[in-house]
């Protein structure tokens, strides 16, 4: 067994490369169904937000990251090429220990921000849908889950997090000063969507405005902030009305683009507008922040501000790094554990299938013999298979408590009978 | 006194470059500045025995407590710390101008209470020049990070926003009074009998940063201008203003004839 998981980040790559790679919720089955017919993985996990998409895939132990890595490159139109420098590669306990960081939201841009978690368990919900995972990948999501509630519970990270959202505010409070009386625009209503929202009003925003494609979604969502829903078509007439503008959705393309935006912005008069996408792919083109009086940020700008709390989260962070070795440590002896105890079983069995072929070939033989020989033979026969068994077992053990994954493999692979 | 007062300035200033977390600091430094400064001011008129108002000295040092004054004020009243930095300078230069300018051309009273009012309006309009150019260059600043996207320790910094602001109370204040002032001598010359008011190389200055300020102004509140552009006519037109009083200064040897000119 082994688990594999490739992808790009904030950390590795723009966000130009991201979006490429970027899988929308409504593709994910296909994708993940696309995956396995091209024997990638026997399961398979794909996480995808504005900061990241990576695959997690469990499959034979000597699989090849690269070639799993070139699959991710090539569902996003890249070439292998092109992505290489920013995909990332890890193996076993790596593997395992990079999605414990993911969801405990230590390799995020915000460290200790929430949301992540939140994200890692839509993935796993349509992997399950997607009927794309199996025990392996149900083992390792309870414990990545159990990880990231101990690192919640267990450290201060959380406490000391600044939200995307939040970070959104604190560019908007750069360009506008007071928040108080402001007018907001949000595209959107996904997660982020609603963290900004929350954030906003906890500010003094005084006004916000939802649109989304789907108005009823919209309405749901300003009814719950005490806000008021505008159809989609409705955008351009509140974009020169609004001191910020901020897109969170799915849509996959820009629905703010320059040429709609500069008469906008000469009728403002040139009154700043802060737009902040949060959308990978993007929703606001880059060149609207040319235009005079305009701001556009998207989410990789956040990370500037992110750094900021750096050092207070730094302790906060060490503790859960421990938290997360630790637990990368018992998950990947419990799931060595598991498969050793399953190939055992399997040799075993083996064996002792082996053993009974033998005895049914003299069984002419052993027929002429009275009962209690018979039994003295079978019972001699049992113990030479044990006794062949205990040493290449006991060495199996202390392979998988050593980690040692490749030699244990070889080691089972030498016991396995080929014909069978 | 000016030397003394600009090198404790200068400390100031360095106290506040490499020490910005040290609040406290530089207002105090800079307050003992300012007090000596304002001793030097205050002896130079009790051993005159009036208002140097005919001194280039004295009304450059004058003009630089102002800005000095300008700078705590910006600092204290809108907590704009980087914007305070900038105007410090500023002050510490024209008070670098007056210790090295010439003192008074005459030893006679000034014949009327109207040109101690006059320089006074005129001085205030310009010191709140100098902080409009600060606050300008710093919304500048500011403006061009945001736009570059480089945000990191931008949180020590103003908003734009209360930049703009701060900016366009700065160019009022200071087109207010430079208005009062040049009132000041329209209405003194209309009072004096016989009198045969007579425009200068300063006039025609002065009327050129009137208009210019004025402009800035006009695009601000009508056109609605803000941001960038007034940004850039707060910076253009104190440069122009600095030109301005440099060229006076120099080539024709003073203002209304500080400093022995015709």
């Amino acid at each position: 067994m082994n688990l594999l998981a490739v992808g790009v980040s904030h950390h590795t790559a723009p966000v130009e490369v991201r979006e490429r790679l970027a899988v929308g919720s409504d593709a994910l089955p296909r994708v993940l169904q696309q995956l396995r017919q091209d024997h990638m993985g026997d399961e398979a996990l794909l996480i995808s937000t504005c900061n990241r998409v990576e695959l997690y895939a469990v499959s034979e132990a000597n699989s090849d990251p690269d070639r799993l890595a070139g699959w991710l490159a090539a569902n996003g139109g890249l070439s292998s090429r092109s992505a290489d420098p920013h995909i990332y590669r890890f193996a076993r306990q790596d593997a395992l220990k990079h999605l414990f960081r993911v969801a405990s939201s230590l390799d995020s841009m915000v460290i200790g921000e929430p949301q992540i978690l939140g994200q890692v368990k839509d993935s796993w919900r349509q992997a399950l849908e997607s009927q794309a995972v199996g025990p392996v990948l149900h083992r390792v999501m309870d414990s990545t889950f159990h990880v990231a509630k101990r690192v919640r519970t267990e450290t201060e990270i959380g406490r000391e997090a600044v939200s995307v959202g939040r970070s959104g505010v604190e560019l908007a409070r750069q360009v506008l000063g007071s928040l108080n009386g402001r007018s907001a625009l949000l595209v959107g209503a996904g997660a982020h969507g609603k963290l900004v929202a929350r954030s906003l009003l906890d500010f003094g925003l005084g006004e916000l405005v939802v649109c989304n494609r789907t108005f009823a979604k919209a309405v749901e969502f300003a009814e719950l902030f005490g806000g008021s829903a505008v159809h989609m078509e409705e955008m351009p007439r509140y974009l020169e009305r609004v001191d910020i503008a901020m897109a969170s959705t799915g849509a996959g393309h820009i629905l703010v683009n320059r040429a709609d935006l500069a008469p906008i912005m000469r009728r403002r008069r040139y009154r700043s507008l802060v737009l902040i996408d949060l959308s990978v792919p993007r929703n606001i083109a880059p060149d609207v922040n040319d235009l005079d009086g305009v701001f556009r940020f998207d989410v990789d700008d956040l990370v500037q501000l992110a750094a900021k709390g750096a050092e207070r989260r730094k302790a906060a962070a060490e503790a859960a790094e421990r938290i997360v070795a630790e637990e990368t440590d018992r998950c990947w002896r419990m799931l060595l554990g598991e498969t050793l105890n399953k190939e055992i079983g399997a040799l075993a069995r083996s064996g002792d299938a082996i053993r009974k072929a033998e005895l049914e070939r003299a069984h002419t033989v052993l027929e002429k013999l009275d009962p209690a020989d018979r039994k003295a033979i079978e019972a001699m026969s049992k113990a030479i298979v044990k006794k062949l068994m205990h040493g290449p077992m006991s060495q199996a053990r202390a392979l998988a408590e050593e980690g040692d994954t490749d030699s244990l493999q070889i080691l089972l692979n030498a016991f396995k009978n080929r014909d069978s | 006194m000016f030397i003394a007062a600009l090198a404790i300035y200068t400390v100031g200033l360095v106290f506040r470059i490499r020490d910005p977390e040290h609040r406290l600091a530089r207002p105090l430094v800079v307050g003992v500045g300012a007090v000596l400064h304002l001793a030097g001011m205050v002896m130079a008129v009790v051993l005159a025995g009036r208002v140097l108002t005919d001194s280039m000295s004295w009304g450059l040092g004058a003009l630089a407590l102002l800005v000095v004054g300008g700078s705590s004020f910006l600092r204290r009243a809108a907590s704009m710390e980087a914007a305070s930095t900038l105007l410090l300078p500023i002050g510490m230069l024209l008070l670098l101008a007056a210790a090295v300018a010439p003192g008074p051309t005459t030893a006679e009273e000034a014949s009327t209470v109207w040109i101690p009012v006059h320089v006074a309006f005129i001085f205030t309009g310009l010191a709140s020049f100098a902080a409009a150019f600060s606050l300008s260059v710093l919304y500048l600043f500011v403006r061009r990070r945001l736009k570059q996207r480089r945000l990191d320790g931008l949180a020590r910094l103003p908003s734009l926003d209360a930049l703009d602001t701060a900016n366009l109370r700065a160019m009022a204040v200071g087109f207010v009074t430079l208005t009062a002032g040049a009132a000041v001598v329209v209405v003194w010359a209309l009072t004096v009998p016989d009198a045969e008011p007579e425009a200068d190389i300063t006039v025609y200055a002065t009327v050129a940063v009137w208009v210019w300020y004025a402009a800035a102004l006009h695009a601000r509140l009508v056109a609605g201008w803000r941001g960038r552009q007034a940004a850039i006519f707060g910076v253009v037109g104190f440069a122009g203003l600095a030109l301005l009083l440099i060229g006076v200064a120099v080539a024709f040897q003073g203002f209304h004839g500080f400093g022995g000119a015709p």
